[in-house]
């Protein structure tokens, strides 16, 4: 027998070769689905074969032409596989399905190709959704998968936020916090770094917020403490460094936190004392007796320090006060928001700039702004938007800015999506109502109107609101009985609508939309908005909403499922089918409340189920919490209680769903079945999905 | 196996012409330790192929949807026993991973072999020999503890693991070109490939795979011998007699005397520890092709034919 050094190179591999420059597709699918003939190779992973094929010595001249084929096959086998409907995913295997979908993904961050991961990247959201409802603990993770594959070919820091957001989703101590941590830090590590910036110091800033979040939300735990230290502990084998570099590095990451509260706790707790070196304990008590808020000193060279507030509001006061919007406020504006944004984008903490954002744009839009000046704030907007998605006030302000430079019509799609995803959120959907109302949209309004009495029936919602003619009464007459609430929510609902209504509508509205990226959200919002409006609309023939837009989004869309839900369009078969939807995406939040929401009757959700969705899910803990508010300990209930009596109990949404909210003393908590189950079908509404395009 | 299914039957009446094809309709003829009941659910998930790629594809999904599974549903033996006849807790295994994908996404050039090699030999130095000199764990522990995390999520999907025993192994790591000698023992081909791999050896005991379903799933069946329902279909498997507690992988670098032939079983998946890393190096080997295969696949059967009660092994299903 010879020896295995003296076989003849390359024969498997250049058979494959050709195939791939014959037939990439076919051949690509042959490799993932294991159909093609490996003989030796049927072992190898499919990354490391293509990888080992891509590198023999004998395809060196082929191998741009390789890389290209592959390149457009891998991402062409993944679009087609996405689009496949739930049924057929389960009839197929779901883990058979998830496993070849992962391997295409590990091919992505295995080989160096540049047209698949941008093309992944362009419609990050997408993806998101369907990877984060394929998934089980400790086992295949698609999402996982794929963040690899994502941190591997970043090319700039855009995907940052990424990384933080799942150091902060991991802080909520969920089924997947360990992995979805060591992804993000390896995702932070990877970023690359032309300016030098340091890479050590975007991982410790983002496992300081870590700790900080865990100490927030009270689930630190000694495993999340031990794999903090273990985590201090590889970065400093990965990146060697003297220690005064460390005790930089980590005053950067501490003083980044003083935008969050108990931002002292990380260092007051045992968090950082037994995972730092002695050298870097000065550091820890420094930080422990810092402001939240520091001067803001023009000779820093870094943004490390939040502009003082006192800025903010002299900057508010003169705006407020001016007839007109001049130079100089505008130049104030301006530079208070770049230094802010200056801090974000250093510290990757921009609670504070997307709340200046919203401050200064809302009050600069009113000053009948220049061209020039809207493309400013809709940009300003936009990146307030893409750090924060889960803000109200931003959606707000965007459909705002939309609607001053005429573009009325998307500026109503976005105010559809706002809706949908604060179903929690009585403003936004007065706004709406009021927005349909200036547009003339009446008998959607008022349908509108009649949904949300049923969801906020405390009398917040006055009828006159759909009278545009009425609007010149005071907000206190339109509103009997007077609700001090209320009166304020009025008067700025109305006041905005009225302003942006009557706003000059000289600017061309493409401008803002120039960008193909916003101009193809704005397009999905604007399909996603019919949907919606099927969602709160009336049965047909009640209010035409244009036949036309009622084309369903895609046929694996969530958001399909739950319309067809609410809309009674699946109550013969539902249960199957939302039955072959969870097989086929046992991960997904939106589902799980679906099949929960099924199943109320008199005596709510299934306790059980509702346990296991709370714990598999603690993300979602702002939903959770009220939707098994019948199942909380009594403590808790009144914990919770106490803070939701200052948000009014969502606009009286909560007293509709447990009448005994507004009983003091009440130890009651019985819900009641039907709002119980529109606030679960809204909630599944509000997070199927809800990945964003990237803008 | 005898396939009751029609279509499964015709395809494996003829012998097909290519021997990549012909080398696994052998191993499915081969087979004798599939459980009924097992084989019926195999059957009915190949849903009646036309042709010997349709029965490979159905097959690579049944083994991804079926048996990478958090432990093995191999029916070589009855379920419930966790420890197979003749296996003792305290016997060690050996594992060969190839981890140029680890390196590539997790160390992205920052380091490589020469490191975890470093990290490797830190962590077995005596804690009184440490730099600090307190036994407290090495920051570079929590580096290969990091990097071994990434490794068990690369094979997060619960597939059976193939072990060989290390007593037949004997002073492996001590060999500068371990690589080479347990691939070729182990008939581990994919490694094979004509250019520079890196690979990395592991060796734990029978106990640290028992230990990790004893809370959880203590009547899992956890060690049985391999099937060829357990990987995907492949020439350089071989199925072992039915009276084997074992199986025999295909030697790539037989001897005359066949005392190369090695004993393999799969496992339920286990996480890997740091303590499980011992060596980690490159092999660069040219491929094996198909003919040289077969030539390997016969030397192998009559390795096997030479084993108490198998001198007729195989008759039935190999010209």
């Amino acid at each position: 027998m010879a020896s295995t050094e003296d076989r003849q190179p390359s024969h498997i591999f250049a058979g494959w070769a050709v195939a791939l420059l014959s037939n990439a597709s076919a051949t690509v699918s042959d490799i993932l689905e294991g159909r093609g003939t490996r003989g030796a190779m049927q072992f190898a992973q499919p990354g490391d074969f293509l990888a080992d094929l891509l590198a023999q010595p004998s395809l060196r001249t082929r191998r741009d032409a390789l890389l290209e084929v592959i390149d457009g096959a891998l991402f062409e086998w993944m679009e087609a596989r996405i689009a496949w409907p739930p049924d057929r995913v389960a009839g197929f295997g779901t883990r058979a399905y998830v496993a070849q979908f992962s391997d295409a993904l590990a091919a992505v961050a295995r080989l160096p190709l540049s047209s698949s991961p941008m093309r992944l990247l362009d419609d990050v959201g997408t993806w998101d959704d369907r990877f984060r409802s394929m998934r089980w603990p400790d086992d295949i993770d698609l999402l996982r998968q794929f963040d690899i594959a994502l941190a591997q070919h970043q090319c700039d820091e855009r995907l940052a936020s990424r990384w933080f957001a799942s150091c902060e989703e991991a802080a909520w101590a969920g089924p997947y916090w360990r992995d979805g941590l060591a992804t993000a830090l390896l995702g932070l590590r990877k970023i690359p770094d032309p300016s030098a910036t340091h890479p050590e110091r975007l991982v410790a800033t983002a496992l300081a917020r870590f700790a900080a979040l865990s100490s927030q939300r009270k689930t630190d735990s000694p495993e999340m403490r031990a794999e903090f230290r273990h985590h201090v502990d590889t970065l400093a084998v990965l990146y060697p460094r003297h220690h005064s570099r460390w005790q930089e590095t980590w005053a950067s990451a501490l003083a980044s936190l003083r935008g969050f509260r108990h931002h002292r706790s990380v260092a007051q707790d045992d968090w950082l004392r037994p995972a730092l070196p002695r050298q870097c304990f000065p550091v820890i008590d420094t930080a422990r007796n810092v402001p939240a808020r520091m001067n803001w000193r023009r000779a820093d060279r870094r943004p490390t320090h939040l502009p003082p507030s006192a800025e903010l509001d002299a900057v508010i006061l003169g705006l407020d006060a001016a007839q007109a919007l001049d130079d100089a406020l505008w130049r104030n504006a301006q530079g208070l928001l770049s230094r802010h944004w200056a801090y974000a984008s250093y510290t990757h903490h921009s609670h504070y700039a997307v709340r200046t954002t919203h401050n200064l744009c809302d009050r600069l839009l009113r000053k009948h702004p220049s061209q020039d000046q809207l493309g400013e704030i809709h940009s300003w907007t936009l990146q307030a938007l893409r750090a924060e998605r889960g803000n109200a006030y931003v959606w707000d302000l965007w459909a705002k800015v939309l609607a001053a430079a005429g573009a009325h019509e998307s500026a109503l799609d976005v105010r559809w999506e706002a809706v949908r995803r604060f179903p929690d959120n009585l403003v936004t959907r007065m706004t709406m109502i009021v927005a349909l109302a200036s547009y003339g949209r009446h008998e959607l309004a008022e349908h509108l109107f009649r949904e949300t009495a049923l969801d906020f029936p405390n009398e917040v919602i006055e009828p006159r609101l759909l009278q545009a003619q009425r609007w010149t009464e005071s907000a206190s007459e339109l509103s009997d009985p007077p609700h001090e609430t209320l009166v304020g929510q009025l008067r700025s609902v109305i006041a905005d609508e009225r302003f942006v209504y009557q706003l000059n509508r000289a600017y061309p509205s493409v401008a803002l939309q120039r960008e193909p990226q916003v101009h193809s959200v704005l397009e999905s919002l604007s399909n996603r908005a019919a949907l919606l409006q099927r969602y709160f609309a009336p049965p047909p023939g009640e209010v035409s909403v244009g036949s036309e837009r009622l084309e369903p989004e895609s046929p694996t869309s969530e958001l399909e499922l739950v319309v067809a839900c609410r809309t009674g369009q699946w109550s013969q078969t539902g249960d199957e089918i939302l039955e072959s939807w969870r097989n086929a995406r046992p991960a997904s939040y939106s589902l799980r409340l679906l099949a929960l929401s099924r199943g109320i009757n008199g005596d709510g959700p299934d306790q059980e189920e509702f346990a296991g969705m709370q714990s598999a899910f603690p993300q979602h803990h702002h939903w959770n919490q009220w939707l098994g508010y019948a199942f909380s300990a009594p403590n808790e209930r009144t914990k919770l209680r106490q803070e939701a009596r200052d948000q009014d109990f969502w606009g009286g949404r909560l007293s509709a769903v447990y009448p005994s909210l507004e009983v003091p003393y009440s130890r009651s908590a019985e819900p009641q079945p039907e709002p119980l189950r529109r606030l679960f079908e809204d909630v599944a509404l509000a997070n199927a999905d809800a990945g964003f395009p990237r803008l | 196996m005898d396939f009751a299914d029609t279509v499964l039957s015709g395809l494996m009446a003829t012998v097909p012409a290519d021997a990549v094809d012909a080398a696994e309709r052998a191993n499915l003829c081969l087979e004798q330790r599939v459980a009924p009941p097992r084989q019926a659910t195999y059957e009915a998930r190949m849903n009646r192929p036309a042709e010997w790629r349709g029965w490979r594809a159905a097959h690579h999904r049944y083994v991804q949807q079926d048996v990478r599974r958090r432990h093995p549903l191999s029916a070589a033996f009855d379920a419930g026993d966790a420890l197979r006849p003749h296996i003792e807790a305290n016997q060690e295994l050996y594992r060969v991973e190839r981890i140029d994908a680890l390196l590539n996404h997790y160390a992205a050039g920052a380091f490589g072999v020469g490191q975890i090699r470093r990290w490797i030999s830190n962590r077995d130095a005596e804690p009184t020999a440490r730099p600090t000199g307190v036994p407290a764990p090495l920051p570079t522990d929590a580096a290969l503890a990091d990097l071994t995390r990434f490794l068990n999520r690369q094979f997060a999907d619960g597939r059976p693991r193939f072990v060989a025993f290390a007593a037949e192994f004997p002073d492996l790591e001590r060999h500068a070109d371990w690589p080479q000698v347990i691939c070729e023992r182990c008939g581990l081909a994919h490694h094979f490939t004509g250019t520079t791999v890196t690979l990395a050896l592991f060796r734990y005991s029978v106990q640290d795979v028992l230990d990790a379903y004893t809370e959880t799933e203590p009547n899992a069946t956890v060690f049985a011998a391999p099937t060829v329902l357990d990987l995907p279909m492949s020439n350089v498997y071989f199925s072992a007699p039915k009276l084997s507690n074992v199986g025999h992988a295909v030697g790539l670098a037989p001897r005359s005397d066949c005392t190369h032939l090695a004993a393999e079983l799969i496992h339920a998946r286990m996480e890997y520890r740091p303590e499980h890393w011992v060596a980690v190096g490159t092999l660069s080997r040219a491929e094996l092709l198909p003919g040289h295969i077969s030539q390997l696949r016969d030397t192998h059967l009559q390795c096997l034919r030479r084993t108490p009660g198998n001198a007729d092994y195989g008759s039935d299903c190999v010209a």
